[in-house]
């Protein structure tokens, strides 16, 4: 494809008439805006025309950018090269959080999908049942999570027909770390905690990061208020600045009791975070699901 | 980066039933390389009044000095004590006046009356908008941190010692999980007839 730039600016044309002799020459512009000196790379390679001496083409494999100030002449009718913007990604908050006692686990989201200042759902929990013992709480970018999520299963799927077994919540913890880093370099915008029983009956819950780094910890909060959630967890679960640490372990009770504390507090200060929270108790029994209120506002 | 983030700094003030208390960290860092774990960053500006300053350490102890210098010039032309609302206006002024080149802190400040003894917290941004409230106030590179302890610590009508106890572990958890602040931390428990000043060492990394 080319980009003809015939009867663009003057001063242009002018210097590259100068300098057609050349069979191709950097162009490099510097200009500034504002006070701040912007550098705006264009990295042309343009060519002497054989069939239009006063015309030049513009191979586009050879631009890297070019370049569009803001303000500077880019309304209707401009001869400006224009930079066109694609976001691939979103941010629809919510927020995860898990925790891993001696014979259960519980993972908990809450129910609000938003974007910007607007709330799209106050209905949608983030997490999804995977297996008998296993549940993903996953949130960031929506569309990635669905399809993060339908891929997910589909391997579940396969792998069950594979093996006649289900998959473990270890498995689908090391298969789900692979996944992620397959898109090391496009990744899905999603932040993923993985909670079930291991292969030994102990609750376990697995964090991630978005490219797949993932460590086995007790406890563990994702998403929009994980930084308001986590230190909490530290203090109250891993009994970190407290001087007088409760005895004994953590029961189900506890844990729930906890997990809807923290999403009280949370909705208070986070918009991302409110309308609901999922709890799930994962034991060996199975799984048992509850549904608490939160703030709408 | 932001430059109220280049030295580190994490203040919680708390109100309680006839008492305040305010805590800060000690850490002076340069980006991620801590330089002292001593630094003051809560000055005393009256026998019940104090106020931290997170941000730009050279602001902090500029802001400071300017404080101190324009709260002896009201005492010694009105010959009475400043009120902690009367600080909170002059500290607000203050910021304001540089509207547009501002010092780079964002104050909490925490004092009883000096004639009532009602507790009295507020925090502010760095071009002065200030906020009072009735239960706590945050401010620092950890305010999410210390939001979420706060907002689950934090009850009404707290004694002395169990204000304490829940704002030195909101602080301290909360300066856990931020890489720019921490290094031990001080609280100032203000009381009708005393400060009880504690330094807490908490993990030191």
């Amino acid at each position: 494809m080319n980009f003809n730039l015939r009867g663009r600016k003057k001063n242009k044309l002018m210097v590259c008439t100068i300098l057609h002799c050349f069979k191709s020459f950097l162009l490099f512009y510097f200009f500034s805006y504002k006070q701040e000196v912007v550098y705006h790379v264009i990295f042309f390679e343009i060519r002497r025309n054989s069939h239009c001496h006063d015309g030049l083409n513009i191979t586009d494999s050879y631009i890297m950018s070019v370049l569009a100030a803001p303000g500077l002449g880019d309304t209707y009718g401009s001869d400006r090269p224009k930079e066109v913007y694609f976001s691939p990604y979103a941010q629809n908050g919510g927020t995860t959080l898990a925790v891993a006692g001696n014979d259960f686990s519980v993972i908990a989201s809450d129910t609000r999908l938003s974007e910007g200042f607007s709330i799209h759902s106050r209905t949608n929990p983030k997490t999804v049942q995977l297996t008998g013992n296993t549940v993903l709480a996953s949130c960031g970018f929506f569309g990635d999570v669905l399809t993060l999520v339908k891929i997910l299963k589909a391997r579940l799927k396969i792998y069950e027909q594979d093996h006649h077994q289900k998959m473990s919540t270890t498995a689908i913890s090391a298969m789900l770390s692979t996944m992620l880093y397959h898109k090391r370099f496009f990744p899905y915008y999603t932040d993923n905690i993985v909670a079930g029983l291991d292969n030994e009956g102990r609750g376990c819950v697995y964090s991630f990061d978005p490219v797949g780094s993932y460590e086995r910890e007790s406890f563990r909060a994702g998403g929009s208020a994980s930084s308001m959630m986590q230190p909490y967890l530290d203090n109250r679960i891993g009994h970190r600045n407290n001087p007088n640490p409760p005895k004994g372990p953590l029961t189900k009770e506890q844990a729930v009791k906890l997990i809807k504390d923290a999403f009280i507090a949370a909705t208070e200060r986070d918009i991302y975070t409110g309308d609901g929270v999922v709890i799930h108790v994962i034991t060996k029994d199975g799984i048992e699901t509850e549904s608490f209120g939160l703030r709408n506002d | 980066m932001s430059i109220l983030e280049y030295n580190g700094a994490a203040i919680i003030a708390m109100k309680g039933k006839n008492c305040v208390a305010i805590a800060a960290d000690r850490r002076f860092g340069i980006q991620a390389q801590t330089v002292s774990t001593n630094f003051q960053k809560m000055f005393e500006m009256g026998p019940r009044l104090y106020i931290g300053l997170p941000g730009l350490a050279t602001d902090v102890q500029t802001v400071a000095q300017k404080l101190q210098f324009r709260v002896n010039l009201y005492e010694l032309r009105e010959n009475r004590r400043l009120k902690p609302k009367t600080f909170m206006s002059m500290v607000s002024n203050l910021l304001y006046e540089r509207r547009f080149g501002p010092y780079f802190v964002e104050p909490v400040i925490a004092g009883l009356d000096a004639k009532t003894n009602e507790p009295y917290i507020a925090s502010m941004d760095l071009i002065g908008c200030p906020m009072v409230t009735d239960e706590f106030v945050v401010s620092g590179t950890c305010s999410e941190q210390m939001y979420g302890m706060c907002e689950s610590l934090w009850k009404p009508d707290m004694g002395p010692k169990e204000l304490l106890d829940t704002i030195s572990q909101a602080l301290q958890s909360a300066v856990d999980r931020d890489a720019v602040s921490g290094w031990g931390c001080m609280v100032h428990i203000i009381e009708k007839d005393k400060v009880t000043t504690t330094e807490l060492k908490g993990r030191m990394d």
